[in-house]
């Protein structure tokens, strides 16, 4: 199956980017292939150097699942991260719509 | 009978509490930009949504006059979960249609929808 | 002619929108219109003054779709279809007229 996973808390806020973090290590060890993560809102907070561990965890979760890593852009420059580095990419809510299409599964974790 | 839709988008937040309600919003006007179909639901403080007019001072956006925008991204209706057979009263809301609904129906639009947004 | 105190871009955000929408008159609107190389005739006019009325009334600036939809429920369908709004905002008739009626950035990313 393919997922897209919507990450909408911050790394450090509550138990909901936790639960994604290991929702997500959970489909590679099934053998199920994770698409993209789409950070909305605080979400966003993951492409931060102020949690380097949260955004390593994304970064080598990217590279060996071959994962897009999308910060909705309105999020993103709420929180003033307008040159994410990549992985993170900046794009709108059009790259969620699109994952309607191409995922089989998109899960939300607020 | 409820129509079977891609997306079911779940507004369970109380409206300027935290960024939420307006995530959501924003992601049924997607549904709506992009041409897809949605089902949005007003369940519990999210239903305040629908009745209260007025932001707070120093909110973002007044997400009560976004919402009154969903029938001009041709979402016509939106759904409200009725609680304690109260009745809903919704004020302005541009046309829109507001269908009071049950916690079983919430249940039926989770299984017929592809994909399930809770904010 | 009335010459506005401050330069045009001082009033405007980091993507060349006015910040504030009250502060717009017709000059920022040939001086947008002017950046984006149209000549802004009576049919420019009358979008400009729909997207200012749909940003009273719903708080936020239109995507195209619901641009085409408020054109046609206020101005007919030979107006409210996005061929005739393409002609006259190349582009993203939404993105660029609003811009030019002196609408903020949207703060959602549709």
């Amino acid at each position: 199956m393919k997922y897209t996973l919507v990450v909408m808390t911050g790394p450090d806020n509550g138990i909901g980017h936790v639960r994604a973090r290991g929702f997500a290590q959970a489909l590679a060890q099934q053998g199920h292939r994770l698409q993209r993560v789409f950070f909305y809102g605080d979400g966003v907070r993951a492409a931060q150097g102020e949690t380097p561990q949260c955004q390593q965890f994304w970064t080598t979760l990217a590279e060996s699942a071959g994962s897009e890593l999308v910060l909705c852009s309105a999020s993103a420059e709420r929180y003033g991260l307008t040159e994410p580095v990549p992985p993170f990419t900046l794009m709108g809510l059009g790259a969620l719509m699109e994952a309607g299409f191409d995922s089989d599964r998109i899960i939300s974790f607020d | 009978m409820i129509e079977q839709r891609i997306w079911l988008i779940r507004m369970q937040s109380a409206p300027y509490d935290d960024q939420r309600a307006a995530l959501g919003v924003d992601a049924a006007l997607a549904c709506g930009a992009f041409g897809q179909s949605a089902a949005v639901v007003f369940e519990g403080p999210a239903r305040r949504l629908l009745s209260e007019q007025a932001a707070p001072p120093g909110a973002d956006r007044n997400l009560h006059k976004l919402i009154a925008s969903f029938p001009l991204y041709d979402l016509h209706c939106v759904y409200a979960v009725a609680e304690h057979d109260s009745q809903l009263a919704t004020e302005a809301t541009g046309g829109l249609e507001v269908i009071t609904i049950s916690p079983a129906d919430v249940s039926e639009l989770i299984s017929t929808s592809r994909h399930v947004l809770s904010f | 002619m009335e010459v506005s105190e401050q330069p045009l871009s001082s009033q405007c955000d980091g993507h060349g929108f006015l910040r504030d929408w009250s502060a717009w008159t017709p000059n920022i609107a040939e001086a947008f219109a002017q950046d984006e190389d149209i000549v802004l005739t009576e049919a420019h006019w009358e979008i400009l003054h729909l997207l200012r009325t749909y940003y009273q009334a719903f708080d936020s600036s239109p995507a195209n779709r619901a641009l085409v939809n408020w054109v046609k429920r206020h101005a007919g369908p030979d107006k409210g279809n996005s061929i005739y709004l393409m002609g006259l905002f190349p582009g993203s008739p939404a993105r660029v007229g609003s811009r030019i009626a002196g609408l903020p950035k949207p703060k959602n990313c549709l």
